[in-house]
């Protein structure tokens, strides 16, 4: 082939252009640590990425939210647990103050503190959480049991993912826990009606609350057993989730990220390259006959 | 042959030596021309010889023959459409990869704003009543918005950019055209009265390459040594010593981009001509315009369109934070796809009052009603019309547009590659290695002192003669 000048030099000029190009794409996976800027640089990888950055971000806000809840839930459980204690100290009282031997007087006495008891439950009844009242079904902005333990909520279980698309009850029906909805009892009542009886010194109506309070006492504990279950699951879901979302980030980063030391060794490589097209051009371009012609 | 004959031979071979140094001279000068190809001085011998009785004959010298050009007709020939090939696929390539708003990493993207929209969601769905988790919603939902407006406004832009772009093209095809036109009046000229205009060629030969790389027109001669010049469609732009001219016009019904205009020469209507009539850098230009980027935009209005729908359906259903309040939308009700990414907003009643977002699911339930939130979250698996979710949808569209771009990346390399070697093959063809013409010039040195030396001898021999008399 004939081989002119304009073709060393447009050689060369190419050459270069190409080592320069190569040693480019190099640095900047080096620099940036990305492999894939643009869709173009892989189409398929990019496009996947779609997928796996919109799951990072859900399963990150899965296990955000699932966490809020099981917080909530272990508030939920620990007013439960404060009532439970209240309905076990009346349950004792009632137990005590039922024996005849006592007097009214005792009683009376006895009657102040169930009074005292059952404010402290409707203190913790009306237990808040980020806001809410968390025992007020869906009216969740006002408190849900007033000063006579009536119950202005509503029995709505709010409930939150534990998987994306997958629900789960976050909250307590304190309708049905508390206040006896669907054939329990009402503690609430129980404890009211309990406290008349000690003032009006009935041994017969002490007595009746006896039963009443047990099986308040296990429907707390039913309750209790539903909020430990659910928080369970809530923190599984955060676990779960906080693993997916960093399994997303891997395969993220498999996808896109470069190759450091692949990377790294093409850089070399492209300077190493760079420099003897660099070299063989310079001495290429020197060589000419005008130069040996007197 | 008398010695007076020879003098004058070795004088006619002095003028066709100087010619060839004349033409290295010429050939050097023009070593980097574009569109240059390397002369000869073509020596012949004179005829007829001289005839010496029954003895044989005597020569009589040289003479140039013609300066001839060296071209090489069959990689010429496909040079052009090379030339064509790679001006579109480089226009195309440098056209796409400046798009950054479809990067897969991208902060502040569609598929970024549409996850933490869906994410804003779910931390409200823990607490429906909280205004300060709807005021996050709020404002995640206007940055889905904003990122669906800003996303569009780049390709658009790019759009537009591409539209200068072809204006001043057109332009220099105009030039092109017409100077095509105006050597072929000249050279038929020349050949006409007998001569061949190499230069002129030269200078043609540019001309059509260069239309080759900006219009994709190719090269048609004809028999009066005119080179006419037709558009891939068929449209001819030079035809014999006539050009036509091209035009821009606005078309709206493709958001007032640029339309090229083809003005016949007969006068009758302009003819718009698509991009695919054209090759070069204009038809890549507009491919990727129309094509790549138009497909692009358009699949962000139907996104937009579609997401903005689908959100609306559901939020309808719900009700407001005061349990009364239903039947509103989130974003602002677009009516059609077209400009949806542009005009994609949120609904300036909700950015004022975020108690308006509908969490619940039912009139009168309370704050805590999370239902229609729940049902809201659901959105995002909701098929929509391309029969993909959201986030299916921004993976096809960034997965149809790297496909786009990384197809006309490679076939850029390919036509790059394919037109250095045929550029090399015509350069090594028709190019000027200042080498060969030292070489040459050494020879033309040597004969033209080895006649001069001739011509002293002969003089001398002469001389002696006419001491005789």
């Amino acid at each position: 082939m004939r081989v002119t000048e304009k073709m060393i030099f447009e050689s060369s000029i190419a050459q270069t252009g190409r080592s320069r190009e190569n040693l480019s794409q190099a640095q900047n996976e080096v620099a940036s640590g990305t492999r894939v800027q643009h869709p173009g640089d892989d189409p398929v990888a990019a496009a996947i990425s779609i997928g796996h950055t919109v799951d990072k971000a859900r399963f990150s806000a899965v296990a955000q939210a699932a966490q809020w809840a099981a917080d909530e839930l272990n508030a939920a459980d620990t007013a439960l647990d404060g009532i439970t204690t209240v309905a076990n100290r009346a349950q004792v009282i009632a137990t005590q103050f039922g024996n005849d031997t006592y007097t009214a007087a005792d009683r009376a006495t006895a009657a102040v503190e169930v009074d005292g008891l059952f404010k402290e439950a409707v203190s913790l009844l009306n237990t808040t959480y980020g806001g809410r009242y968390i025992f007020g079904g869906f009216k969740d902005n006002a408190p849900p049991f007033d000063g006579a333990g009536g119950f202005l909520g509503d029995g709505n279980v709010r409930t939150v993912e534990v998987a994306p698309g997958l629900y789960q009850d976050a909250s307590l029906n304190a309708n049905a826990i508390v206040k006896g909805a669907n054939g329990g009892v009402d503690l609430m009542q129980t404890m009211t009606d309990l406290s008349k009886a000690l003032q009006a010194n009935d041994g017969p109506g002490i007595r009746i609350g006896l039963d009443k309070l047990n099986s308040a006492i296990n429907q707390l504990a039913a309750g209790r057993t539903q909020a430990g279950m659910a928080q369970d699951s809530f923190q599984n879901a955060v676990s779960t989730a906080q693993t997916a979302a960093s399994d997303e980030t891997i395969k993220i980063g498999k996808l896109l990220d470069a190759d450091i030391i692949d990377a790294s060794t093409r850089l070399a490589s492209a300077q190493y390259a760079l420099n003897a097209t660099l070299s063989a051009a310079a001495k290429t371009l020197t060589m000419s006959l005008a130069d040996k012609l007197g | 042959m008398d010695l007076v004959g020879i003098i004058m031979n070795a004088g006619a071979g002095l003028g066709v030596y100087r010619a060839q140094v004349a033409t290295v001279s010429h050939n050097i000068a023009n070593a980097n021309t574009p569109g240059y190809a390397r002369q000869d001085a073509v020596p012949t011998e004179t005829v007829p010889a001289e005839e010496i009785g029954t003895n044989g004959y005597i020569g009589r010298g040289v003479a140039l023959q013609g300066v001839v050009q060296n071209r090489d007709k069959f990689v010429e020939n496909q040079i052009n459409t090379a030339y064509a090939n790679s001006a579109s696929t480089s226009a195309q390539t440098d056209a796409l990869s400046t798009i950054t708003a479809l990067d897969p990493q991208g902060q502040g993207g569609v598929t970024d704003a549409i996850a933490k929209f869906y994410s804003s969601l779910r931390d409200l769905n823990q607490n429906a009543g909280d205004l300060g988790l709807r005021q996050a919603v709020v404002y995640s939902a206007q940055n889905v918005a904003k990122s669906f407006n800003t996303t569009v406004n780049s390709i658009s832009s790019a759009r537009s950019a591409i539209d200068q772009n072809v204006s001043s093209l057109v332009d220099k095809v105009n030039a092109l055209t017409a100077s095509v036109a105006d050597l072929n009046r000249r050279i038929s000229q020349a050949v006409n009265s007998g001569r061949t205009p190499n230069d002129l060629l030269d200078v043609r030969q540019n001309d059509i390459d260069q239309l080759a790389q900006i219009i994709g027109a190719r090269p048609v001669p004809d028999d009066h040594s005119n080179v006419n010049m037709v558009l891939p469609d068929g449209t001819s732009l030079v035809s014999g010593i006539v050009a036509s001219k091209l035009s821009i016009q606005a078309n709206n019904s493709n958001s007032n981009h640029y339309d090229v205009v083809f003005s016949p020469v007969d006068g009758s209507a302009p003819i718009p001509l698509k991009g695919t009539d054209m090759g070069g850098q204009i038809g890549g230009l507009l491919t990727s315009r129309d094509a790549t980027l138009g497909s692009a935009e358009a699949s962000l209005d139907a996104l937009a369109f579609d997401l903005t729908k689908t959100v609306n359906q559901q939020h309808e259903l719900g009700y407001a934070l005061d349990g009364i309040t239903t039947n509103q939308d989130l974003f602002v009700m677009l009516s059609a796809p077209s400009a949806a990414a542009k005009n994609m907003s949120v609904d300036p009643a909700i950015v004022a009052n975020p108690s308006l977002l509908a969490a619940a699911g039912n009139t009168g339930t309370g704050p805590g009603d999370n239902t229609n939130l729940v049902a809201l979250i659901g959105t995002e698996s909701t098929k929509l019309s391309n029969g993909l979710n959201v986030q299916e949808g921004m993976a096809k569209l960034t997965s149809d547009f790297g496909i786009a771009v990384a197809t006309v990346q490679d076939s850029a390399t390919f036509d790059k590659n394919l037109l250095a070697d045929l550029t090399n093959a015509r350069e090594s063809s028709s190019g000027v290695s200042v080498d060969e013409e030292l070489i040459h010039l050494t020879a033309a040195q040597t004969a033209y002192s080895a006649l001069t030396k001739v011509i002293t001898t002969t003089n001398t021999m002469l001389d002696t003669l006419m001491k005789l008399i």
